[in-house]
């Protein structure tokens, strides 16, 4: 499986609902390959980034630009979509049906991403018959088969088990760093976010900006996690959080630009 | 352990049968082994299976066709919200109205052949599913909806995309409360064939009933009864062996 990631550029963003404004002045900026972690409070407009990005809200101003433009963002979402009518074959087979592949090209793709995500054998399984990892595993293997330019990640883990969360969690960060895609992710879980992210942006304030941005230079291995520099970094992004309640502060290492 | 239930059950509800006809006296109701015995007797006469036929022929085109119109139109209703705007006034004042009222009037229009025997029973049919399916769409988790729009590739395309999305979402996703509605108005079918059939006609379960009725002869009045039962019964279980097989995930997870 080649990919190739794109470089993502987002500036002077704004998005209302209704009169709230949500989010306002946000910049973003990744160089292809990159992984960005959004944390931030519930509510504070995490999932709204994204789906900007993946192309399914509109917004009101600012520019979204991926780079090259041809390329398409897989985006997985919180409650990870699967159809419960379909298996876990069709599941992933659904993009490449869409996308009017022939049966011979999907089934080496489908049995390729089933290798990859550790799901065979479970062809003929619907989504009510599999354990939250796997459901999580199908997901993301659906979110892959297209060669993404970029892999957008909404709460991955968020209901799946401590254990589980750092196994899928390390998956993850393989297939990244193997695979050469950009990927940005929001989560509640500090951890996940310094662990996966090599940038980390933490979102506060109302209307919701960029409060603190920090840079995680660290290896995405199983060592990483006991790492002084990790424990550090999930430290800080804590504080973060919590001094602040979200508001923006000028004491942070970097300033509110991503 | 079902099955001998489900044995317990129908004993249970024979021997009521035969306490009440004792009760009431074999003149007025007749005793489950009488009926039987003339059930029995019936099924070797062409003349019955003529009339089961023909009702089966009616009760099964008008399903096929309130179906085959009910749930395009759902889909549609529930998909298209300004379509729904017109539709939805006209469904919901018409839907409490008895479908059995529209038979004077399609005797007047269709003439009395087979047709408003059909369209009647379609009509009863296609508004319960019609109902149903337009509320399944309506209420599908609008995630089905956005994931779809994420893997669909490209942003052009409109008609293509809108059938992708009948054919992998709103159609699967609405067959289980379709196979239910369908469920539901087998039982309603045959009760307003039934009336369908007891005039205008020579022909059918509800004419055998009614002729035997007319004759005092209870013993034929029941079988037909029992006849018209086994026909609901039957398009109750293809309705189930259809949900089985078009929505084994709702099998699987009950």
């Amino acid at each position: 499986m080649i990919m190739s990631g794109a470089s993502v550029k987002v500036s002077g963003l704004a998005k209302s609902f209704g009169r709230g404004l949500i989010l306002k002045d946000l910049d973003l900026n990744l160089k292809p390959g990159e992984s960005l972690a959004l944390v931030g409070a519930s509510g504070c407009g995490k999932t709204t980034i994204l789906k900007i990005l993946a192309g399914l809200c509109p917004y009101d101003r600012g520019e979204v630009k991926l780079e090259p433009s041809d390329l398409v963002p897989s985006f997985v979402s919180q409650d990870l979509g699967l159809y419960p009518w379909k298996t876990v074959w069709e599941n992933l087979e659904l993009p490449l049906v869409l996308a009017g592949r022939d049966k011979k090209a999907r089934n080496t793709k489908v049995k390729t991403i089933q290798a990859d995500m550790g799901l065979e054998g479970l062809d003929g399984r619907y989504p009510h018959e599999l354990s939250g990892g796997q459901k999580q595993r199908v997901a993301l293997g659906r979110a892959l088969i297209v060669n993404p330019s970029v892999l957008l990640l909404d709460e991955p883990f968020s209901a799946l088990d401590a254990l589980t969360r750092e196994s899928l969690g390390l998956h993850l960060a393989s297939l990244w760093s193997g695979l050469g895609l950009t990927m940005i992710l929001a989560t509640h879980s500090i951890e996940e976010a310094v662990f996966l992210g090599q940038t980390i942006a933490v979102l506060g304030g109302c209307p919701t900006e960029v409060t603190a941005v920090f840079r995680n230079p660290g290896p995405k291995t199983p060592a990483f996690l006991t790492d002084r520099l990790f424990l550090d970094l999930v430290r800080k992004v804590r504080l973060a959080l919590a001094v602040t309640g979200g508001q923006k502060t000028e004491t942070w290492e970097k300033s509110g630009r991503v | 352990m079902a099955g001998f239930r489900g044995i317990i059950s129908v004993l249970s509800a024979l021997g009521l049968w035969h306490l009440m006809s004792v009760l009431l006296g074999g003149q007025i109701l007749p005793s489950p082994l009488s009926v039987g015995r003339d059930f029995i007797l019936c099924l070797s006469q062409p003349y019955f299976y003529g009339h089961f036929l023909t009702s089966a022929r009616r009760a099964a085109a008008g399903v096929a066709v309130g179906l085959l119109l009910a749930t395009p139109l759902g889909w549609l209703m529930g998909s298209f919200k300004k379509l729904d705007l017109y539709l939805s006034p006209l469904l919901f004042m018409t839907y409490p109205v008895p479908k059995i009222l529209f038979l004077p009037v399609l005797l007047v229009m269709l003439g009395l052949g087979e047709a408003p025997k059909v369209v009647l029973v379609a009509v009863t049919v296609g508004y319960q599913v019609l109902v149903v399916t337009r509320d399944s769409i309506i209420n599908l988790e609008p995630g089905y909806v956005e994931t779809f729009n994420g893997l669909w590739p490209g942003r052009r395309r409109k008609l293509r995309k809108g059938l992708a999305l009948v054919r992998h979402v709103f159609w699967p996703a609405s067959l289980p409360s379709a196979a239910t509605a369908l469920r539901l108005a087998s039982g309603t079918a045959v009760s307003v064939l039934f009336m369908a059939e007891s005039f205008a006609t020579e022909r059918g379960l509800g004419f055998f009933i009614v002729e035997a009725w007319g004759n005092l002869d209870l013993n034929r009045m029941f079988s037909g009864i029992l006849a018209m039962g086994l026909l609901g019964g039957a398009f109750y279980v293809l309705a189930n062996m259809a949900e089985r097989k078009l929505c084994p995930w709702v099998s699987r997870k009950n």
